[in-house]
């Protein structure tokens, strides 16, 4: 509910902008009035979150492609420590299984955003939304490209099925692998474009 | 953002105040900083959404952030609960799904005291993007909690069950009825004496 003043001050706004408020009040079943203020208040809530609403509104749409992509959200901790049980057991079958899933998510990318950079698409992707990667950089160097991958809460062997991941991705987007660094916590990944 | 045309528009007093202020603070434009906020509340629109229900879910993945939550491809993390329960692990698995659970319900009392089932109702909502249909239903001294999935695998369907009641017997839950089948479940619960 908008906040309760009767009172009514006018600001300035552009004209296509009133005319879509108005549709989407139409829309709603709401008055103007009421469809605006509602807007309003709820948009000076961004303010809680220290954000700009386009930065949230970007967040909101990269957590639906994730969603889409079939990413869900689960118990960091319980997957580190399942993982770190089926690991020794199952070290091969879990890094194919990653590698797919990282083929697949590439080809996935490349559907989404035919007209973009995939490699670029990919590194924002990564660091924005991969919550466990405090940095994400990826560089462009003279014989192709470095991917450097941080985090401080990755245990090894997420580390290592996450290289696994990333190797899947970049294969499947037109690149190859030359050269892989993996230690707990980081991943460095050099790689080029595939020759044919 | 420049347009050539401007019109004006009557907006709740209190709100124009606010917005001047913040707009003020971030050194911007009113007019720039009045027409950013609704061409996003627009683009939410379009997107079947009301900005109050953008904003509400990035505070709960906010949270779910901060508190160690993660994301995980659903296919391989089914993979590795399948695989372990399976194995000789299932009875360790289970109960660290029922401990999860307990964290959990405390987790959605720290959020809201007042509520927490409501909480704990709308983060699993929110949260746990695999469910299809959750509900948490109370009449007279009956919660009944309902969570649906098609995708879910026998394992995960019995892991989640024994989440729900983990979280429920941290809010002071005694359950009294269940009904589990793949990918439905089916819980009542009535306040611990």
């Amino acid at each position: 509910m908008a906040k309760s003043s009767r009172e009514k001050k006018l600001i300035r706004v552009p004209s296509d902008i009133v005319a879509k408020l108005n549709e989407a009040a139409n829309k709603a079943g709401k008055s103007f009035y009421d469809y605006t203020s509602e807007l309003l208040e709820q948009a000076l809530r961004c303010n809680e979150f220290g954000r700009p609403l386009k930065e949230i509104m970007d967040f909101f749409e990269l957590m639906t492609l994730q969603r889409n992509a079939g990413l869900i959200i689960t118990f960091s901790d319980l997957l580190n420590y399942l993982i770190s049980l089926l690991y020794p057991k199952q070290e091969r079958e879990l890094h194919e299984k990653w590698y797919e899933a990282g083929v697949w998510y590439g080809t996935y990318l490349q559907v989404k955003f035919r007209n973009r950079n995939i490699l670029d698409v990919f590194a924002k992707i990564l660091s924005e939304s991969w919550w466990e990667l405090n940095e994400v950089n990826l560089a462009k160097e003279r014989e192709g490209f470095t991917l450097r991958c941080v985090s401080f809460t990755l245990s090894l062997e997420r580390t290592k099925l996450l290289t696994s991941f990333l190797e899947g991705v970049i294969n499947s987007i037109g690149y190859e692998v030359l050269e892989k660094d993996c230690i707990r916590g980081m991943i460095i990944l050099h790689f080029a474009e595939k020759r044919s | 953002m420049n347009s050539s045309k401007r019109k004006m528009l009557a907006a709740n007093e209190l709100l124009v105040n606010e917005l001047v202020k913040i707009a003020e603070r971030k050194g911007r434009v009113l007019y720039d900083f009045t027409n950013e906020l609704i061409t996003q509340a627009i683009r939410a629109d379009k997107m079947g959404l009301t900005l109050k229900e953008v904003l509400d879910e990035r505070g709960i993945v906010e949270e779910a952030k901060r508190s160690g939550f993660t994301l995980v491809f659903k296919r391989l993390w089914y993979e590795v609960l399948d695989r372990l329960y399976e194995g000789s692990e299932r009875e360790w698995l289970i109960e660290e799904w029922r401990e999860t659970g307990r964290w959990y319900g405390k987790f959605s009392y720290s959020r809201s005291p007042e509520d927490p089932l409501r909480a704990l109702e709308n983060g699993i909502r929110t949260v746990m993007w695999d469910i299809e249909d959750f509900e948490v239903t109370e009449e007279e001294d009956l919660i009944s909690l309902r969570c649906i999935s098609a995708g879910f695998s026998e394992a995960y369907t019995s892991l989640l069950s024994t989440f729900f009641k983990g979280a429920l017997d941290a809010l002071g839950y005694e359950l009294v009825d269940e009904e589990l089948s793949k990918g439905i479940i089916t819980l009542k619960f009535r306040k611990k004496e």
